[in-house]
């Protein structure tokens, strides 16, 4: 079972494996909020988290899918232990980077080892010729020198442009030791480390959960479910004046059919809302659906439609 | 107790670590962002199976996009760490490139606050640690974003914001002008003393005009016809103010011209004993004035008579002479002193208006005569006169109104004099006048709750030139509010606009994720003003 974290009333998801199920298995999109690693500073593609709406969140928790809990505090009891051995993982992994940088660094060199061969083969060759040409023995034999090191570097890769100010100039050195600012640390996206957490009752208002028994809420959930139920995919709707956008599949590859208004069926209409409501589904080719549940429980949907008399 | 607690707690499983072959393979990982090129979506699905690929290639995507965890390297991230009890961050290692638009220094220490933070976190340059561990965004986001702090509503938009590549700061209510500031334009005199500082040369020059200006001055007033001969007479020694009192100079109405040498100081503190004995003077003779009605009576003071301290700022006469030690209190020594330095302080540029704001004051100019442009009113020489010249013109006026009209309980709304085009008769009788947003907004400033202001936003083309120090004007000011809280009423409306000053105010409101942007705006009926 999925675990998602509530605070303060927002419901986010963490992992890239939850949204997935959630989305694939489940028919719940939620909406991703949070910078996207691989490009931050844009805004088309976002990343995690993932903000689920109430609605979603309740309806998860409801079927069973998910355990809302309350978002946990470390307990500080922990806290020594967990710095002792996060110090200790840092290094065991700044001593693995090294190793396989140098392992990297080798098997590269290998690589181009018939490549340094041929090179240094054609360099003695063109030393004997300059010998025998009777040039300065000295400067070519330093130029020699100097390529030869070229090529070495060159052959160790892409590790030692990252620490250039890597002691190690040659290949022969047995274990590379990378410096410590060019070793690659991640930022983790969830917390790295397991934690308990108290489930959060979601029919109990509470601060995490502030919308248990607000009408709103209770009439959203309601169509919010049935729609779900009869495999639509939703979103929200804010942008369009309605509760909630309505796909007939995953929103990564269907347009939205409905727009979904709900509507308490106690409540009047006000003549001005439903035209409004209806000049805006026709204008972004939406249908306006106006959507009541009734007491048995059974959701009731009507659309506006412009009669066509003149 | 405890341990029913520990029944009830549910483990949270813990996110994704690399291993050390997982970081390196994560170097050579694309930077570049999928194109969406699956094609234009579906309008229904068929459960075809091409349909069926296209959805599940978007979504294979999408998951590897979600699944990539952030890798740095070491070197290249800023170490902060997150102070809970100041709500701040401190950095640990010297700023990268983002301090030109972000934090700010207190006590020597750099700082960030916590929406920065957080939002340089997600873009992977620094590292946060709390209590020795390094956060993980998802810790980052509960410890950070709180009530105190920033709301969850209030990143999500300086993020948003922030990723569209604009400067944003926190909202500083008392960086924006007064309006009394503004009348004064102070701001953009503050702006160019910092310039001074920076830029001497250029200010310099352009606040101290050398010679050009005085020689337009030598005309003080338009209309005047300096004649030679005035020229000759018009500037007497002190001494013989008495005999220059206007009546012995009836052809003198208009002033002439000023000093001849607008360098040379003019001693402004010496004719006011003449001065003080004109006035006097004038005071035994104004029965007389008041007798001729038609007789065009003649400012007292001769103003050319008087010179004044030029303290303008396109002047140098700023050397103020030792005042005549009959006019001071006993036990007060007088001194020279030169102005000069105050000059500088004076803000000398012209205030710069909005077009809204110079609309505005063309159309109050339209509507509100000068007192000063009549020329009986400028005859007057005090406050007695101009009352008497009022009471006359009021005796005539109602001499001058048919009485079936004027006599009746019930009166025109207008005299005749008072309009003379439909646009000033509509003014004067309307009820009620438009307002603007802004107006009279100062005394609800003390009503606290509601929304708030937010922060400033920068255009993302001034990131260069930018200055935290010195930012300059905003492009926007920015109010968050989430989708299910109430529309913000008249009274928050006022005062946000009061607030905000002549910079737009735009209202961020948050749909679950979606933020769209709305602003109020002042709207102005036209008036048909032609018929």
């Amino acid at each position: 079972m999925l675990v998602v974290e509530v605070a303060n009333g927002c419901s986010l998801v963490w992992g890239a494996e939850a949204v997935q199920a959630l989305r694939e298995r489940l028919g719940v999109g939620g909406r991703t909020v949070g910078a996207l690693p691989r490009g931050p500073r844009q805004n088309s593609r976002l990343g995690l988290p993932l903000l689920l709406m109430p609605e979603e969140a309740r309806l998860l928790a409801e079927i069973g899918a998910v355990t809302l809990v309350s978002a946990p505090r470390p307990d500080p009891r922990e806290l020594s232990l967990a710095v002792a051995s996060y110090k200790h993982h840092q290094e065991q992994g700044f001593q693995e980077q090294s190793a396989l940088a140098a392992e990297a660094r080798e098997t590269r060199r290998q690589e181009l080892l018939g490549k340094i061969a041929e090179g240094q083969a054609a360099k003695k060759q063109k030393l004997q010729q300059d010998s025998v040409t009777s040039e300065s023995q000295e400067a070519s034999g330093n130029q020699a020198a100097g390529e030869n090191g070229a090529s070495a570097s060159q052959a160790s890769g892409e590790q030692e442009e990252a620490g250039s100010s890597s002691p190690q100039p040659g290949p022969s050195d047995g274990v590379a030791l990378l410096p410590r600012s060019a070793m690659l640390v991640q930022l983790a996206t969830a917390r790295p480390r397991p934690i308990k957490a108290r489930p959060l009752d979601w029919r109990v208002q509470s601060k995490d959960w502030p919308h248990a028994g607000r009408p709103v809420h209770e009439l959203r959930y309601s169509i919010y479910r049935d729609l779900w139920e009869r495999g639509f995919f939703l979103s929200a709707a804010g942008k369009f004046g309605g509760d909630f956008l309505v796909y007939p599949g995953d929103p990564l590859r269907f347009h939205a059919h409905y727009i979904a208004q709900c509507w308490d069926p106690g409540d009047p209409i006000p003549l001005q809302d439903l035209v409004s409501a209806g000049r805006l589904g026709t204008s972004v080719r939406k249908t306006m659906l106006l959507c009541s549940p009734q007491s048995d429980g059974k959701v009731v949907y009507t659309s506006l439609q412009w009669a066509s008399l003149q | 107790m405890e341990s029913e607690e520990d029944l009830a707690t549910v483990e949270v499983p813990p996110g994704r670590v690399l291993s050390a072959r997982e970081l390196l393979a994560a170097r050579s990982r694309s930077q570049k962002l999928p194109q969406r090129s699956h094609g234009p979506k579906d309008f229904l699905p068929d459960g075809s199976a091409a349909q069926a690929e296209r959805l599940r290639l978007c979504r294979v995507e999408l998951g590897q996009l979600l699944a990539e965890e952030r890798v740095e390297r070491l070197g290249s991230l800023v170490a902060a760490e997150w102070r809970p009890e100041e709500g701040l961050v401190e950095l640990k290692s010297p700023a990268g490139k983002f301090w030109q638009t972000m934090g700010f220094s207190e006590q020597g220490r750099q700082r960030l606050h916590p929406e920065e933070a957080l939002y340089l976190l997600e873009c992977g340059s620094i590292q946060l640690f709390y209590e020795d561990l390094p956060l993980s965004v998802q810790e980052a986001y509960q410890l950070l974003l709180s009530e105190d702090t920033v709301t969850f509503l209030q990143y999500q938009v300086f993020s948003h914001l922030k990723r569209l590549g604009y400067v944003v700061r926190r909202f500083q209510p008392s960086a924006n002008p007064s309006p009394y500031e503004r009348q004064l334009n102070l701001d953009s005199s503050a702006q160019s003393l910092e310039d001074q500082s920076g830029k001497r040369k250029r200010s310099s020059s352009s606040s101290w005009p050398t010679n050009k200006k005085p020689k337009a001055l030598e005309n003080p007033l338009p209309g005047a016809d300096g004649t030679p001969e005035s020229l000759t007479t018009s500037i007497p020694p002190p001494s013989d103010q008495n005999s220059r009192c206007p009546e012995e100079k009836p052809q003198e109405s208009s002033p002439v011209k000023g000093p001849k040498d607008p360098f040379q100081p003019l001693g402004p503190l010496e004719p006011y004993p003449g001065l003080a004995r004109e006035v006097v003077g004038c005071s035994q003779e104004s029965g007389k004035v008041e007798n001729g009605l038609k007789g065009a009576p003649k400012p007292r003071w001769d103003f050319e008579q008087i010179s004044f301290p030029n303290v303008a700022p396109d002047s140098r006469h700023t050397l103020l002479p030792a005042p005549a030690p009959e006019l001071l209190p006993a036990g007060v020594a007088g001194r020279e002193t030169d102005a000069g330095s105050w000059c500088q302080k004076l803000n000398q540029r012209k205030e710069k208006l909005s077009r809204r704001e110079r609309e505005r004051q063309a159309e109050a100019q339209h509507f509100r005569e000068d007192v000063n442009a009549d020329p009986e009113v400028r005859r007057c020489s005090g406050w007695r006169e101009y009352k008497q010249l009022l009471h006359r013109r009021h005796l005539r006026q109602t001499r001058s109104r048919p009485p079936h009209l004027w006599d009746q309980p019930v009166t025109p709304l207008l005299s005749p004099g008072q309009a003379d085009s439909p646009a000033a008769v509509l003014q004067r009788i309307s009820v009620l006048q438009t307002t603007h947003l802004a107006d009279g907004a100062a005394r609800l400033l003390e009503m606290l709750g509601g929304v708030e202001i937010s922060f400033d936003v920068y255009q993302a083309d001034a990131v260069a030139s930018f200055r935290k120090n010195n930012p300059g004007k905003p492009y926007a000011r920015m109010c968050i509010s989430g989708f299910d809280e109430p529309v913000p009423d008249l009274c928050t409306l006022k005062r946000l606009s009061y607030q905000s000053g002549d910079v737009p105010l735009i209202f961020a409101l948050v749909d679950h994720g979606d933020i769209s942007f709305y602003s109020f705006r002042d709207f102005t009926l036209p008036r048909d003003l032609g018929h």
